[in-house]
């Protein structure tokens, strides 16, 4: 039995206090921004689709879900700030929920944002959702209702392999892996977008709002001086009973959503080539931790100069707040060890300080241990770097920093990372950053990402000033000039660094509030776990 | 050990043999739950008898549920809504053709109007009369019809309401008396006046809170007995006149008049006071014409050994097993039978008690704190074994503790040969009794099977009231149990069934809701 | 091990295998478990030289034990940890520097008593607060930096006597 870890906190000393109302402001901002972009295109154009007999993108949804399934909904934030604000959620909403008894991935158009156009980041959204799919054997479910890409910016949507022709790609290359298909098309499925309902298993189109064509009406006047409607050209009569381009004939949106449950439930058991990585661990009754996750708000700093035991936030994330440490008095700066969440086993890396060569190496040695025995990895991420400095560059530390990396990049037991809090230069990539395919990323609102800290990457760029100015006899910046010189960097460094910029272009899987992050660890856990196991190997390590 | 209870039948084999062709149902409904349905349809299977429970939502699961024959649901957890609903419960017997209804104790037991209704829908209601559970439900009106039937009863005066007449009437009960208002309950107006000096004084208190409380200012005196002993007796009559006593059940061990151990025989009765007190039951039970099994209920004075109707219970009692084991009847088989209409065979000389039977109540309470109820689940229910022990319980471990019902989980019942035999077997048995996920009462009956005034026979109704009202555990864990606790770790727990659930995900967190 | 409270004491547990069975630490005092045995309800456990039946039920953070009809029910309280935090010290009371840095303030003078987790040292790295704590409870024996000193890493910083 492992260890309980113990606490030292005090939640009466005012600096816990004011990490708490500071962490809990920025939950509350997240959970508005979310609610916010909830709301799709807004009142105006949820009436207009409305009116045409529709459901809202949300509606359909919880009508899919099994009644009471948690949604694990994937970017909500995404294209936040971008594109002038007109894209909520990047137009389409992406997640995992039950449908009959099965986790599926569900990926829905909302109509209510530009007629659920494809902006780059709409693309990058689906791509993704397909992605999780994909390595999770899990079917997907289309909910169709996009007048295809957003013209004014095609060149960014239409033409490079992670755009819009991937999705079909990737809808084929699922289908043949026998990952089902299943679209269900309640609005526009036109142009490209027709493809998605055609590429798929199975297609349901839904009576009067269903349209599924290559060319709509104007199109075909010009090119052929034909005059059709919408519906005749490519309604669902024509589809369910002429054309073969849809199999299941829908009276309305509700009906839709009955039959895709039905298609859901008569599919066969999950079909995966090899058995699931759960199938070689042994899962425990789940516990709640003994520490209530809330104290996660007073634990974490309001800076990062400050530092503080992460074995305080393992202690509120994992079963009874027990865990087993591996190697705890080696390479203290990352914390390792065995957990369960939810019941479910777990080794988790935490960085607890600067990378040493030594927390480099037992990183890459508890990898090690994992893939061998199929334990999913869990990192959490708060990293500014590994140490520099004359003495750690002889002894090796990049060397060393490369076996953690190489161990990282090559492990194929699940891998699941949240930057709690920064995600700094190569610190990233030894910690399981997003380059490194974790199967779900995510960040605390508190995070930071960027190649190095603002302040570090100012201060650099200020050193190589003075020295311009010193090679050109010049005198040196004073120090409100430095200041000066410095702040746009900061500006810039903050604004990209910040989370909702990463999670606005999907650099992660959306932004978590600290005390949830337990419940949605659980539910990726299961997703993860329940897909096909992988050999792995390792590569060299350079010793 | 166990006991032969020897029963003479003699003259009474005639008796009987002329009945020999009664017909006996064959399916009964019992309108209740808990450990008396456990009970009750013991009763019924022995006796051949198809039994039906009737259930809450709350007790879907429930053990008597599990054991019944058939089971019908009838509302939701409230007990008015499920328990107390006699017109579903009537219909739950119709619609699986039951032809009696056996109502226990609680709920609709002594309820006339259901009992009439049973009748009227053509079924057997096991119990009393309707007109007799009436007769004794108006306390004030059975005072007097027992007072006429030579039954004695409190002394007292509700006549003239002037101070004078008053204070000759308290002159003439004796000291102490309780002054009481006439339209009273609830304690309100009430005063106990230990001698004359007092009297004028707690006259004028207890007019001006009566006044207060009801707007009606006019008192009753009465005799009040200080350390009065609870001690009743059962009776039986059949449909044919015959009515006997199986002697009595001591129950002054009680906490605010809910009673937590009783014992027979009484350790304060002498076979004298005992024929006497048996005989004013019986009178008791024929003034109102009485049939089935009963419970008559006196106050008894140790000083002087004058005893008092205080009232009657027109069903089957809680404690009734102690009655069971020293006579070796059982009582809930013979409520079927009369009401199937067989006479009662055993004259009372007869029946005679042998040796002597505990029960304690296990109350799912915290003695430790104010004897507030605890709910939950059980996560552990073992209950004590060995020769001379009987448990009557309604749960097992997974059942569930809720606020709706009653909180006894259930009653331990022991019999040995004498008083001191049956306190150690008692003793014994407690010690061998765990139950865990709600906090019950187990080591204050211990304690109170220790106590000295409990040894010597001396616990009165107020006692535990009196003695016990701040109870609290003798001392912390000892060294086993701390030693256990370290040790429990390495136990499986006790929320995971020995096998895992089935799937590949037994615990998935998608399962919610 | 986990502490476990009832009637709102603490009891905290410590569990050693000695040979077939355990000595049980609480608070110091040590009972010896002769021998255990496993049972579908609880525990046969021997102490001097008597086996005893206990009951034993576990539910989430609650345990129930029951011996000889007395029920006791522990919560499992927020255990002080026993060992020392590997946060910049060994298994004893030295206390060294986690990675090179400058000694920023120095909040412990010799001879103080301390909490386990009480902040001695505050050190600045790599543009970050370090805040070097004590390992155990115990008394501060010995401060060997001081403010301002560049200290380099494992560099003994403070030493504590540890409570036994």
């Amino acid at each position: 039995m492992a260890d309980i870890l113990p606490t030292f906190i005090d939640p009466n000393d005012p600096r816990f206090q004011e990490n708490a109302r500071h962490h809990r402001q920025l939950a509350e901002e997240l959970r508005q921004r979310i609610e916010q972009v909830h709301q799709g295109g807004g009142e105006k154009y949820l009436r207009r689709h409305h009116q045409q007999g529709k459901l809202f993108v949300w509606e359909r949804i919880r009508r899919l879900l099994d009644p009471g399934s948690p949604f694990l909904e994937l970017s909500p934030l995404a294209a936040w700030d971008m594109y002038d604000g007109r894209a909520p959620a990047a137009g389409i909403v992406t997640g995992i929920g039950r449908v009959a008894g099965r986790e599926v991935m569900i990926v829905a158009n909302d109509a209510t944002v530009k007629g659920g156009s494809y902006f780059p980041m709409t693309v990058k959204k689906h791509l993704r959702a397909q992605e999780i799919a994909e390595e999770n054997y899990l079917p997907c479910v289309y909910l169709v209702d996009s007048g295809g890409a957003f013209l004014p910016l095609q060149a960014e949507v239409f033409p490079d392999k992670e755009h819009f022709g991937r999705i079909f790609y990737n809808q084929a290359r699922m289908s043949a892996k026998g990952i089902p298909q299943i679209a269900v098309v309640m609005g526009l499925s036109t142009a490209g977008g027709a493809y998605v309902p055609a590429m798929s298993d199975e297609a349901v189109i839904v009576k009067g709002t269903g349209a599924i064509f290559l060319g709509g009406p104007p199109l075909v006047k010009a090119a052929t001086g034909e005059s059709v409607t919408a519906d005749e050209l490519g309604g669902a009569e024509v589809h369910t009973t002429k054309s073969g381009v849809a199999d299941y004939f829908a009276e309305d949106d509700e009906h839709a959503i009955e039959i895709a449950r039905a298609i859901v439930e008569a599919l066969p058991k999950r079909r995966a080539p090899r058995p699931s990585w759960l199938h070689y661990l042994d899962v425990q009754p789940p516990e709640d931790p003994l520490y209530p996750p809330e104290e996660i708000y007073g634990i974490l700093p309001r800076t990062f100069r400050e530092t503080y035991d992460v074995r305080e936030i393992i202690a509120r994330l994992v079963d009874g707040s027990r865990f087993h440490e591996f190697k705890a008095r080696y390479g203290t700066t990352l914390v390792t060890g065995f957990a369960h969440i939810h019941g479910y086993p777990v080794g988790i890396l935490a960085n607890n300080g600067i990378l040493f060569s030594e927390s480099a190496l037992k990183g890459a040695h508890f990898i090690e241990l994992c893939q061998q025995r199929g334990i999913p990895l869990l990192f959490l991420q708060n990293i500014t770097g590994f140490m520099v400095g004359k003495a750690y560059e002889a002894g090796g530390i990049a060397k060393d920093g490369a076996k953690l990396v190489h161990a990282v990049a090559t492990a194929t037991v699940p891998k699941l990372t949240v930057i709690i809090g920064g995600s700094f230069g190569a610190g990233n990539y030894g910690m399981c950053g997003r380059a490194y395919q974790p199967r779900f990323l995510w960040m605390w609102p508190n995070a930071r990402i960027s190649v190095m800290g603002g302040e570090q990457a100012a201060n650099v760029l200020l050193t190589i000033k003075q020295d311009q100015l010193a090679r050109e006899g010049k005198p040196p910046l004073l120090p409100e000039e430095a200041e000066a010189f410095k702040r746009p960097i900061l500006e810039k460094y903050e604004r990209e660094g910040n989370p909702y910029y990463a999670t606005a272009r999907l650099w992660d899987d959306g932004i978590l509030d600290p005390i949830q992050t337990r419940q949605t660890l659980a539910l990726a856990l299961s997703v993860v776990l329940n897909a096909p196991r992988e050999e792995g190997h390792f590569g060299v390590f350079r010793m | 050990m166990t006991f032969e209870i020897h029963l003479r039948k003699s003259a009474s084999d005639q008796r009987s043999s002329a009945f020999s062709n009664i017909l006996m149902f064959h399916k009964i409904l019992i309108a209740n739950r808990g450990e008396i349905a456990v009970r009750l349809i013991h009763a019924c299977h022995e006796l051949g008898i198809q039994a039906v429970a009737v259930y809450s939502e709350a007790d879907a699961d429930a053990r008597f549920v599990r054991m019944a024959d058939e089971a019908v649901l009838i509302g939701p957890a409230a007990p008015t809504e499920s328990y107390l609903k006699a017109d579903a419960i009537i219909q739950a017997a119709q619609d699986t053709a039951a032809q009696a209804i056996h109502p226990g104790y609680g709920f609709l037991a002594e309820n006339a109007a259901f009992a009439r209704a049973v009748q009227e829908a053509g079924l057997t209601f096991i119990g009393p009369p309707p007109e007799a559970i009436a007769a004794m439900g108006d306390k004030a009106a059975a005072r007097r019809r027992m007072e006429a039937a030579g039954v004695p009863i409190t002394p007292g005066y509700q006549g003239e309401d002037d101070d004078r007449a008053l204070a000759d009437a308290a002159r003439r009960i004796g000291f102490p008396v309780l002054v009481k208002a006439a339209a009273g309950g609830g304690g309100k107006g009430m005063r106990v006046v230990w001698e004359e000096a007092d009297l004028d004084e707690s006259l004028a208190a207890a007019r001006r809170e009566a006044r207060h409380a009801f707007g009606d200012d006019r008192l009753i005196v009465e005799k009040f007995v200080p350390r009065a002993h609870h001690v009743e007796f059962q009776i039986l009559a059949d449909g044919h006149g015959h009515t006997v006593h199986l002697f009595e059940r001591e129950c002054s061990v009680q906490r605010r008049y809910q009673k937590i151990i009783e014992e027979t025989p009484s350790p304060l009765l002498d076979p004298d006071l005992r024929a006497r007190m048996g005989q004013a039951a019986v009178a008791a039970a024929r003034a109102v014409g009485y049939v089935n099994a009963g419970t008559v209920e006196f106050i008894v004075d140790p000083d002087t050994r004058a005893f008092y109707f205080l009232e009657m219970n027109t069903r089957l009692q809680v404690e009734h097993p102690i009655t069971e084991m020293v006579t070796g009847l059982d009582l809930a088989q013979w409520q079927i039978r009369i009401a199937a209409g067989e006479p009662f065979p055993y004259r009372q000389e007869d029946l005679q008690q042998q040796g002597h039977a505990l029960e304690c109540r296990v109350y799912a309470e915290d003695p430790a704190s104010g004897f507030l109820p605890s709910t939950g689940e059980l996560l552990l229910a073992r209950f004590p074994q060995g020769p001379g022990i009987r448990v009557d319980a309604g749960v097992e471990s997974g059942d569930a503790i809720t606020h709706h019902y009653d909180p006894l989980i259930a009653k331990i019942i022991v019999h040995a040969e004498d008083r001191d035999a049956a306190i150690r077997r008692m003793t014994y048995a407690l010690r061998q009794t765990a139950l865990h996920g709600v906090i019950t009462n187990t080591a204050f009956l211990l304690d109170v099977l220790a106590h000295p005034d409990f040894r010597a026979g001396r616990a009165d109704t107020k006692w535990v009231d009196r003695e016990l009202a701040d109870w609290q555990p003798e001392a912390g864990p000892e060294d086993l149990i701390l030693a256990a606790l370290a040790l429990s770790d390495l136990l499986p727990t006790t929320a995971q069934p020995v096998a895992a659930p089935a799937g590949p995900d037994p615990y998935s967190p998608w399962k919610r809701g | 091990m986990p502490a476990y409270q009832h009637n709102a004491r603490t009891y905290n547990l410590t569990l050693i295998p000695v040979g077939e069975g355990y000595r049980v630490e609480v608070d110091g005092r040590i009972i010896v478990v002769e021998a255990v045995e496993p049972r579908p309800e609880g525990l046969r456990i021997r102490l001097d030289g008597r086996w005893h039946t206990v009951y034993v039920s576990r539910a989430g953070k609650t345990r129930w034990v029951t011996h000889a009809g007395r029920a006791f029910r522990f919560e499992q309280a927020a255990p002080r940890g026993r060992r020392g935090r590997s946060g910049g010290g060994g298994g004893d009371g030295q206390v060294r520097s986690p990675m090179p840095g400058q000694v920023r303030a120095v909040h412990a003078a010799s001879g103080d008593v301390v909490s386990q987790g009480q902040t001695l040292m505050l050190l600045e790295a790599m543009k970050m607060e370090i805040r070097i704590q004590a390992p155990c409870e115990g008394v501060v024996a010995q401060v060997h930096a001081e403010q301002g000193e560049v200290v380099e890493k494992d560099q003994m910083l403070i030493t504590v006597t540890c409570d036994a």
